[in-house]
């Protein structure tokens, strides 16, 4: 198995997997997530394709456009609950 | 921070012998989607591979929560109110950055394991299990302003009333998770929903009609002879 990870690896290294053995159907692979999320913010091949804030768009007639993530509600609405 | 996570049941993930495991995988919102759903420019990372319960086996959804807990327990206990995390980003600047579970990419039986609705409910919204279709409008689950009522029901042992709602009397971990409603993850399921669900059910509805005018004959001579 840990072979197998090694294999499906990119960059993060194969010891980035976790080992738990305290599952009841078997062993749990996982990893730090928020290494994970780290390494794909830090990624430079992305750095053009990234957005940081939302934005609200709307085409010629006034409606709005939500085609990205960044376009939603959600993004605004969840801003608003964080500390400035 | 948006962070999106994505699993799915194995079919074909078979290792070696009997080795099975359920696939969990995590990207970020920040990350526009043509690069994110392009597999081949990795924007997903691998994050979790969950062991599959054997064959017959009890509390197979409460397994699978504490795995997936487990993975994602940095998410759930992130603390909103402090100062968030110095990240540094591929445009060369340092963010405060607070992640958070914001979607979940899976299919119809993945968004039912997550939400632990009853099989056939709807994700979404508070609609009792074989309500008729069409029916006015339903009440949206929401756990950030309902987590209590569906806690001090399960407190009281009060099964069905929750599932009224839909709900499947567990407590449920995904209620936990910051600024999360486990109800609002979602996005079509284009062959459970839309093929098996929707169009199925108008099938069979269209063809009690035709039966019921004694029009199915000519309705399936008409439609035979429309050219292709």
């Amino acid at each position: 198995m840990r072979k197998l990870l090694s294999e499906l690896d990119f960059g993060l290294g194969d010891d980035s997997w976790i080992d738990d053995d305290s599952h009841i159907f078997g062993t749990l692979y996982y990893r730090d997530i928020f290494k994970c999320i780290q390494f794909l913010l830090a990624h430079l091949p992305f750095q053009a394709h990234l957005d940081f804030e939302p934005v609200r768009l709307a085409d010629s007639e006034g409606r709005r456009i939500y085609s990205e993530m960044k376009l939603g509600d959600w993004w605004w609405d969840t801003q608003d609950q964080l500390p400035a | 921070m948006p962070v999106i996570c994505a699993s799915d049941r194995p079919h074909l993930t078979n290792f070696s012998g009997d080795q099975h495991a359920w696939l969990l995988y995590l990207t970020i919102g920040y990350i526009r989607k043509d690069i994110r759903r392009t597999p081949e420019k990795r924007a997903s990372i691998l994050v979790g591979l969950i062991p599959c319960p054997p064959k017959g086996a009890q509390n197979i959804d409460e397994a699978w929560h504490n795995a997936v807990g487990s993975v994602l327990s940095q998410l759930r206990h992130f603390d909103i109110t402090g100062p968030g995390l110095k990240w540094d980003c591929a445009d060369g600047f340092q963010r405060q950055c607070y992640p958070l579970l914001a979607a979940w990419v899976g299919d119809y039986p993945e968004q039912v394991m997550v939400a632990q609705v009853s099989y056939g409910s709807c994700p979404m919204c508070e609609i009792p299990k074989g309500a008729p279709m069409g029916h006015s409008t339903f009440r949206p689950l929401d756990n950030s302003r309902d987590q209590h009522i569906y806690s001090e029901r399960l407190e009281d042992n009060n099964i069905d009333a929750l599932h009224t709602l839909g709900v499947r009397p567990i407590c449920n971990q995904f209620w936990q998770y910051p600024l999360c409603n486990v109800y609002r993850l979602w996005q079509p399921d284009e062959l459970h929903q839309l093929l098996l669900g929707l169009v199925k059910d108008l099938l069979h509805w269209l063809l009690k009609y035709l039966k019921a005018r004694n029009v199915k004959d000519q309705f399936d001579n008409q439609f035979t002879s429309e050219p292709r």
